[in-house]
């Protein structure tokens, strides 16, 4: 159960990041052009 | 399966909206050779780290990675590899603050060890780095025919040529620029692709917990954070990968596009912190393909498609190609350019090519020469695999004594070759890829010890690393780090503008 919870959670969790990722550089790309 | 027609097209859209980009950007910025092949203090930090990011994962983040999580150690093998995609991209901050610092109108790391080293350690580390690039290249392209061909049916041969000529078309016309800024829009079209597409392939397979009990049940050391064999690879996977990307002109042209320093340092750091889940979701598709009894020892190289093809529905076959596509256009463009850039570099030191116009020429001309020859090799579909490992292993025991000479004042050339081929002789000789070659020299045969990766890439680095340590405690005339701001020089003449071919005036490639 915890190593189910905990896989579920690195693969979520990556899928997050990358998109956390997307959206800080899309925003220092933004930021900066103003 | 998608259809080789739509397969076909699809790339062939993607490459032509970007190659149209490139060309279009760089319109009027490449004013002299420095723009083609530097982009010298021109990128801020959102450019800086999304190049970095499309640089540096290629088309190899969907075969490697899930071929570690399916055949190499499960998990913990992932695990190494995303960890050891990061650890260079951080070594960079402090390195590249001192290189810039050490010689701010240079372009390479080969320049640096030419007049701090000498002509023998130049020549070798010269080789050894366009070898692994030009390996990088050739790794790509096989890997997108491969993935094609699988995916929609493609012969290699057409994906090669089209992805080939494609990319050289906007790098060799404008060069870095037109790298950097493809880069940039790649990387905001990858992210959210990935993420979306390892999203939708999740759920189609049934969730993470399904996954998790479907692999548990196939075989629990995919899944045991403390397998043995995952944690070997994941520690030798990170001395490959650290002596590779140390002699990555591609990621040295980029410490130098940087407009500041504290932007070298924010964008490194973020790319660094970026590349782990991207290559943790792709090593887990090879978790997957193996728990799902879906890879056998032939097909454990494309584990990732093998999920794609067979076990998800075409709509997210039709995205990975995509991905695909993208992630070998921001690669390739990236080591197209840096190998013609260090050959260019070179080339003028060594022989009268000293008008800007003459460099230019030469420069497009060597990337058309090095594009030709990856596409000829991805057309093959040679396994790279083995070339691969051996770039890197060269690269494991030569890096060390490149990096202490920027701090270290004492370290000889003599004291540099010495580690480098002390690395290279531990490293050889537990090396399994070349135990066939190297057992053939009589006399050795009998006392080559067991092969095996972990001790081949830990020894070469840290034999290397210790003769480097000794070299230095015993010394040389110390060296005068200040002569290389006065021997290395930038290609534009001092205080002069250079002039654009179209007209345009020469600018930043932006923010």
């Amino acid at each position: 159960m915890v190593g189910s919870l905990l896989f579920g959670g690195i693969v979520w969790g990556s899928i997050a990041a990358v998109l956390v990722a997307f959206g800080y550089i899309g925003w220092l790309l933004v930021s900066v052009r103003r | 399966m998608v259809s080789t027609t739509l397969g076909l097209g699809l790339t062939i859209a993607t490459l032509a909206v970007f190659t149209i980009a490139g060309l279009s950007y760089s319109r009027g910025r490449v004013g002299s050779v420095e723009d083609l092949l530097t982009a010298r203090n021109s990128t801020g930090t959102g450019m800086t780290t999304a190049t970095l990011i499309a640089s540096t994962m290629g088309a190899w983040i969907l075969f490697s990675p899930a071929e570690a999580g399916a055949a190499f150690g499960g998990v913990t093998a992932v695990f190494g590899y995303a960890i050891g995609s990061a650890i260079p991209l951080l070594l960079f901050v402090p390195v590249g603050k001192r290189i810039r610092e050490l010689m701010p109108t240079g372009h390479s790391l080969t320049e640096f060890v030419l007049v701090r080293f000498g002509p023998v350690m130049y020549v070798f580390v010269l080789i050894v780095s366009v070898f692994y690039m030009f390996i990088f290249l050739a790794a790509e392209m096989t890997g997108i025919a491969g993935a094609l061909e699988l995916i929609a049916g493609v012969p290699a041969w057409q994906t090669a040529t089209v992805v080939g000529a494609f990319v050289l078309v906007y790098t060799a016309y404008g060069g870095l620029v037109a790298s950097i800024f493809t880069d940039t829009v790649q990387t905001l079209v990858i992210l959210p692709l990935l993420a979306v597409g390892f999203a939708a392939a999740v759920v189609s397979l049934g969730g993470t917990g399904d996954l998790y009990q479907t692999a548990m049940a196939t075989d629990p050391t995919l899944l045991d954070p403390g397998f043995r064999p995952g944690l070997e690879f994941g520690l030798y996977v990170v001395f490959a990968v650290l002596g590779a990307n140390m002699l990555n002109q591609g990621i040295w042209q980029r410490v130098y596009a940087a407009d500041s320093e504290s932007t070298l340092s924010r964008s490194f750091s973020v790319a660094a912190l970026t590349v782990i889940p991207m290559v943790l979701l792709a090593g887990l598709f090879g978790v997957a393909a193996a728990g799902l009894g879906l890879t056998t020892p032939e097909t454990n190289s494309v584990a990732f498609f093998l999920v794609v093809t067979e076990a998800l529905p075409d709509a997210v076959a039709f995205v990975v190609v995509m991905l695909v596509v993208l992630l070998v256009m921001s690669s390739a463009d990236t080591m197209l350019n840096a190998i013609s850039s260090l050959i260019t570099v070179d080339l003028a030191r060594l022989i009268d090519v000293d008008d800007d116009r003459s460099l230019r020429l030469t420069g497009r001309g060597l990337t058309a020469l090095v594009a030709l020859g990856a596409v000829i090799i991805g057309a093959q579909q040679y396994s790279v695999l083995q070339l691969f490992l051996t770039a890197d292993l060269l690269a494991a025991a030569v890096f060390v004594p490149l990096i202490w000479g920027l701090f270290s004042r004492n370290l000889t050339q003599g004291g540099a070759l010495a580690a480098s081929l002390a690395g290279l002789v531990v490293g050889i000789a537990y090396f399994p890829m070349l135990r066939g070659l190297v057992a053939t020299i009589p006399g050795l045969a009998g006392v080559l010890p067991e092969p095996a990766f972990l001790p081949a890439f830990l020894g070469a680095t840290a034999v290397s690393a210790a003769v480097t340590a000794v070299a230095s405690a015993i010394g040389g005339d110390g060296f005068a780090f200040e002569s290389l701001t006065t021997e290395i020089r930038s290609f534009d003449p001092p205080g002069a503008e250079a002039t654009p071919e179209d007209g345009a005036a020469a600018s930043e490639v932006s923010d």
